[in-house]
C-alpha cells in the first residue's frame, strides 16, 4: 500500500465533514462549525468557548482529549476547558474540520471520546490573502432598557464583538509558509442590575468586560525529494474570559494564554517519521470576593516516532513510539486550582497494521502506555472496512481505550466563600481532586453503513461501556437566591459503570444543480436512563448565479446533568430541589451569502458577504439559568 | 470565486432628510428626531440591486418620571440588502427593500453610565423600506423614502419608524 492510499483509508475511516465547502458557509469558530454540521453536543453555559462532546456523554465530567492538532494530541486545555476554540488554530486555515466521533487510536496518541481532526490547507502555488470579518448581536435586552426598566429579568447577555482573521499564505521555491492572525470579542453579562450570576462574585471595576481570544499562528513547510518533508507550526491563544470554573457552576474571571509548538518530518528516513509537540498554557484567575485567585503554568511535551515498513504493495505496519512529559507548576503559595506542582513522565509503545484489499481495508493497532508511577494500561483498536457493492460499504471498529487521570482530576482544589442570601450564613464549599483515582476504560463499538449515489446515506449503531468512568461526585449542592446559581462541594470519583449507546442516521442529496438537502437524525442512551434525540435538516438553495440561501434547524431533547442535581432542601431559590434535567433545544439558522465578484475600487480583490442567523431563535435551560438568543451576524470574506 | 460580475459604475447615491420616529419602548422614554441619511444601490440583476443605507439621527428625552436618569442617545443605523424595482428609467419608479441594519445607540450626558466597555451598544434588526423616485425633466431624481425597522433583540423588542425626502446624485 502506498502513503497516498493510506491517506485515503484513513480518511474514510473518519467521517468528513466539510467545514467550509467551497467557502459557501462561513462559521465563526471551529465549536460552531463542529455544531452546525454535525451532532455534536455543545455544552456551556456562556458560549464563549463550548466544550464539545462528540457522541453519548451529556454531562459535566471532564471529557478525555479530543483534539488533534497537526497530527499529535493538543493536551494543553487549562482548567480541563476541552474546546476546540481554546487551541491556537483557526477555521480560515482549513478546507475541511474532520471529527470522528468514535473512540480510536490514531497513528500519535489515543482519543477515548472522539477525534477532532485539525490540520492546514495545503499550501497554495502562489500568494493569497484571505479575511474574514463578522460582527452580530444576540441575545437579551437592548441596552435601552438599562435606562429605563426596573427590575430587569435575568437573562445573559452575550453579544458578538467585531472579530475577524486574515491570512497570508504562499509557496517560495521549496518553501510553503503561511501566517495567520485572529481576534475574537464576545461581550459578557454583566450590568448589576441585570446578572446576579456574574456580580455575585465581582466587583464593580470589572462589570462588562468583554471576553477575548487573539489568536496567531505560523507555519513553515519545506518539501524535499522522495517525499521528504518537514513542517513547523507555532501559535499563540491569548485570552480573557469569564467562564465557568469546571469545578462548579459558577463564574471566574480568567486571563491566560496557551501556546503551541509542532514540528513534524515525514517520511525523515524512508523508513521513519519524527513529531515533537510542545505545548504551554498559563491561567490565572484573580481574587473574587471572598474567592480567593489562583494561577498555574501547565505544560506537555512530547515525541513521537512511527517507524513504518510497506509489506508488498497493500500492507503496512508501523510502530508508533512516544515519550511524554506533563507538569503542572505553581508560584508560591497558591491555594486555588493546585497547591503542589507536579510532574508525569510517560511512555507508549504500539503496533500499528493496516491492510489493504480488493473490497476492503483493515486496520488493527494496539498500544501499551506506562505512567512515571509505574502504572501501565493497554488499548487496542480493530477496524474493518468493506466494500459490499459499487456504491456502499460496511465499516465496523472495536475498541479497547484506557485514559488515565489527569493531575487536574487527582490533585486540582477549588474553594469558594459565599454568603447565603436569606440567612446571612457564609459557607464554604469546596471541589477536590482523588489521588486514587484509577484509569477509566471505554469498549465498544460502532458499525457504519454508507450508501453513496443519489441520495447518500449512512447508518450508524454505537455502544460503549465505561469503566471506571472518571467524573465529579457532589457531596452537597445549593441554589442560591440567584436564579441558576449553583454551587457545590464535591470530589472526583471513579463510576461503577457507565454506558451509552444509540443510533445515527444521515441523508443527504442533490435535487437538481440548483438544491441540495441533508438530513441527520441520532438517538443516544446512556447510564442516566435517559434517551435523547438529536435531529438536524438543511436544505440549501442557490438563488441566482451569485446568490445562495440555505436554512437549517437542530433540535435536541432533554439530557440529564447528574452533577447537577440539587436536593429541595439545599434549594434556597426555589425550595424544589432539580433533578439535573436539561430541557430541550433547538435553534433555526438562515443564511444568505451573496458574491460581490470583483469590487472595483481594489483591483483584485473578490468579497463574499454572508448574513447569517436570520431567523436564528434557540431556547436553552442550562442549570445555571436561562439563556435566550436571537443572533444575526454579519460575515465578509475576501480573497485577494 | 465564481459569480455574476457586478457593474459597479452603476453605483448609484442618495442623500435624504428625514424625520425618525421611535416606537415601542424606544419611543416611550426618548422623542422623536431629524435624521440625515445616505443610500448606495447597484444592480445585480434586474430587478435586484443590492442596497446599503447609514443614518443618524439625534433624540433627545421625553417627558416621563424617568427623565433625569434618562440620556439623550445619538442613534446610528448602518445597513444592508437587497432591493427590487422598476424601470429605473421610467418616469416614476417604485422599489421595495429589505436590509439588515446595525443600531449603535450612542448615549451622552450626565445620565449616561461611565465605565462600561460597552456602554456604547449595537443591536440588529430588520428594515422595510419603500422608495418612490420621481424622476422630472428639470431636477435630480427626487425620492420620498419610506421605512419601518423592528429591532429584533429581547422580549419586548423596540422599532423605529422613518419618513424622509432625498435627492438621488446619478
Amino acid at each position: 500500500m502506498n502513503s497516498r492510499k493510506l491517506v485515503i483509508i484513513l480518511i474514510m475511516m473518519s467521517w468528513s465533514l466539510k467545514a467550509q465547502q467551497n467557502d459557501q458557509s462561513l462559521e465563526q469558530r471551529i465549536s460552531d462549525q463542529l455544531a452546525r454540521s454535525s451532532l455534536a453536543q455543545l455544552l456551556s453555559a456562556t458560549r464563549y468557548v463550548p466544550v464539545l462532546s462528540l457522541r453519548g456523554l451529556g454531562n459535566w465530567s471532564a471529557p478525555a482529549n479530543i483534539v488533534e492538532l497537526k497530527g499529535m494530541p493538543f493536551e494543553t486545555f487549562l482548567l480541563n476547558l476541552v474546546s476546540p476554540d481554546y487551541v491556537p488554530f483557526d477555521l480560515i486555515q482549513a478546507d475541511a474540520i474532520q471529527m470522528d466521533p468514535r473512540p480510536s487510536l490514531a497513528e500519535a496518541g489515543s482519543y477515548p471520546s472522539g477525534r477532532i481532526v485539525l490540520q492546514s490547507r495545503s499550501f497554495p502555488d502562489s500568494l493569497e490573502v484571505r479575511g474574514r470579518a463578522y460582527g452580530g448581536s444576540e441575545t437579551g435586552d437592548v441596552i435601552l432598557d438599562e435606562y429605563t426598566k426596573d427590575n430587569l429579568p435575568f437573562f445573559n447577555r452575550n453579544k458578538i464583538g467585531f472579530s475577524g482573521s486574515g491570512m497570508v499564505e504562499g509557496r517560495a521555491g521549496d518553501y510553503g509558509y503561511r501566517l495567520m492572525v485572529a481576534g475574537f470579542n464576545y461581550f459578557s453579562v454583566g450590568y448589576e442590575d441585570r446578572d446576579r450570576i456574574i456580580l455575585s462574585y465581582i466587583d464593580a471595576s470589572t462589570f462588562s468586560r468583554p471576553n477575548r481570544n487573539y489568536v496567531g499562528a505560523a507555519e513553515l513547510e519545506w518539501k524535499g525529494k522522495n517525499g521528504k518533508s518537514i513542517s513547523v507550526y507555532a501559535g499563540v491563544n491569548a485570552f480573557t474570559a469569564w467562564e465557568q470554573i469546571p469545578f462548579t457552576s459558577t463564574f471566574g474571571f480568567f486571563s491566560g494564554s496557551i501556546g503551541t509548538i509542532r514540528l513534524s518530518a515525514p517520511n525523515l528516513l524512508p523508513f521513519l517519521t519524527l513529531g515533537i509537540r510542545r505545548d504551554e498554557g498559563i491561567v490565572s484567575m484573580r481574587n473574587q470576593k471572598g474567592t480567593a485567585g489562583g494561577e498555574y503554568d501547565e505544560s506537555v511535551s512530547g515525541i513521537h516516532l512511527l517507524p513504518h515498513f510497506d509489506l508488498g504493495r497493500s500492507f503496512r505496519i508501523s510502530l508508533p513510539l512516544e515519550y511524554v512529559v506533563r507538569e503542572i507548576t505553581i508560584p508560591a503559595g497558591n491555594t486555588q486550582f493546585f497547591t503542589q506542582n507536579d510532574l508525569r513522565k510517560a511512555w507508549a509503545v504500539g503496533i500499528r497494521g493496516e491492510a489493504g484489499f480488493s473490497d476492503g481495508q483493515l486496520l488493527v493497532a494496539v498500544r501499551a502506555e506506562r505512567g512515571g508511577n509505574g502504572q501501565g494500561w493497554f488499548s487496542a483498536t480493530l477496524g474493518a472496512q468493506v466494500r459490499t457493492s459499487d456504491h456502499s460499504q460496511v465499516e465496523v471498529t472495536v475498541s479497547s481505550l484506557a485514559r488515565p487521570p489527569s493531575a487536574l482530576e487527582q490533585h486540582g482544589i477549588f474553594s469558594v466563600t459565599r454568603v447565603r442570601q436569606p440567612l446571612g450564613e457564609i459557607d464554604t464549599f469546596t471541589v477536590k481532586g482523588n489521588p486514587g483515582l484509577l484509569a477509566s476504560r471505554t469498549t465498544g463499538g460502532d458499525a457504519t453503513f454508507r450508501i453513496s449515489g443519489a441520495v447518500r446515506t449512512t447508518f450508524s449503531v454505537f455502544a460503549y461501556t465505561i469503566e471506571n468512568e472518571i467524573r465529579r461526585r457532589p457531596t452537597m449542592s445549593i441554589r442560591s437566591a440567584y436564579p441558576g446559581d449553583l454551587v457545590f462541594s464535591g470530589k472526583y470519583e471513579n463510576h461503577d459503570r457507565a454506558w451509552y449507546g444509540g443510533f445515527e442516521a444521515r441523508l443527504g442529496a442533490d435535487i437538481g444543480e440548483r438544491m441540495g438537502a441533508e438530513i441527520g437524525y441520532a438517538w443516544t442512551q446512556n447510564h442516566a436512563q435517559l434517551p435523547r434525540h438529536q435531529l438536524r435538516l438543511r436544505g440549501t438553495w442557490k438563488l441566482t448565479a451569485g446568490t445562495t440561501g440555505s436554512v437549517s434547524f437542530q433540535g435536541m431533547t432533554r439530557t440529564h446533568w447528574p452533577e447537577l442535581a440539587v436536593s429541595s432542601a439545599n434549594d434556597e431559590f426555589a425550595g424544589a430541589g432539580s433533578d439535573g434535567m436539561l430541557p430541550e433545544y433547538w435553534s433555526l439558522d438562515c443564511s444568505v451569502i451573496q458574491d460581490l465578484g470583483a469590487v472595483w475600487f481594489l483591483g483584485q480583490l473578490q468579497a463574499r458577504l454572508e448574513l447569517q442567523n436570520l431567523l436564528n431563535r434557540e431556547l436553552r435551560m442550562f442549570p445555571i439559568g436561562v439563556t435566550r438568543d436571537f443572533a444575526v451576524i454579519g460575515y465578509l470574506t475576501m480573497k485577494l | 470565486m465564481s459569480g455574476q460580475e457586478i457593474d459597479w459604475s452603476s453605483l448609484t447615491f442618495s442623500v435624504a432628510g428625514q424625520w425618525i420616529f421611535p416606537q415601542k419602548g424606544f419611543g416611550t422614554y426618548w422623542n422623536n428626531g431629524p435624521g440625515l441619511s445616505l443610500y448606495a444601490d447597484v444592480p445585480v440583476n434586474h430587478p435586484l440591486s443590492l442596497f446599503a443605507s447609514a443614518v443618524v439621527s439625534p433624540h433627545s428625552v421625553a417627558e416621563t418620571p424617568k427623565k433625569q436618569q434618562i440620556p439623550p442617545l445619538v442613534l446610528v443605523q448602518l445597513g444592508g440588502g437587497f432591493l427590487v424595482g422598476t424601470n429605473h428609467r421610467a418616469l416614476f419608479r417604485v422599489g421595495v427593500g429589505i436590509q439588515l441594519v446595525n443600531n449603535t445607540f450612542i448615549f451622552s450626558g450626565p445620565a449616561a453610565r461611565p465605565g462600561f466597555e460597552n456602554a456604547v451598544e449595537s443591536e440588529f434588526g430588520i428594515a422595510f423600506t419603500g422608495i418612490i423616485t420621481w424622476k422630472p425633466d428639470v431636477l435630480p431624481p427626487l425620492q420620498a423614502i419610506l421605512s419601518y425597522q423592528p429591532i429584533l433583540v429581547g422580549l419586548e423588542p423596540v422599532a423605529v419608524f422613518s419618513v424622509g425626502l432625498g435627492v438621488r446624485l446619478e
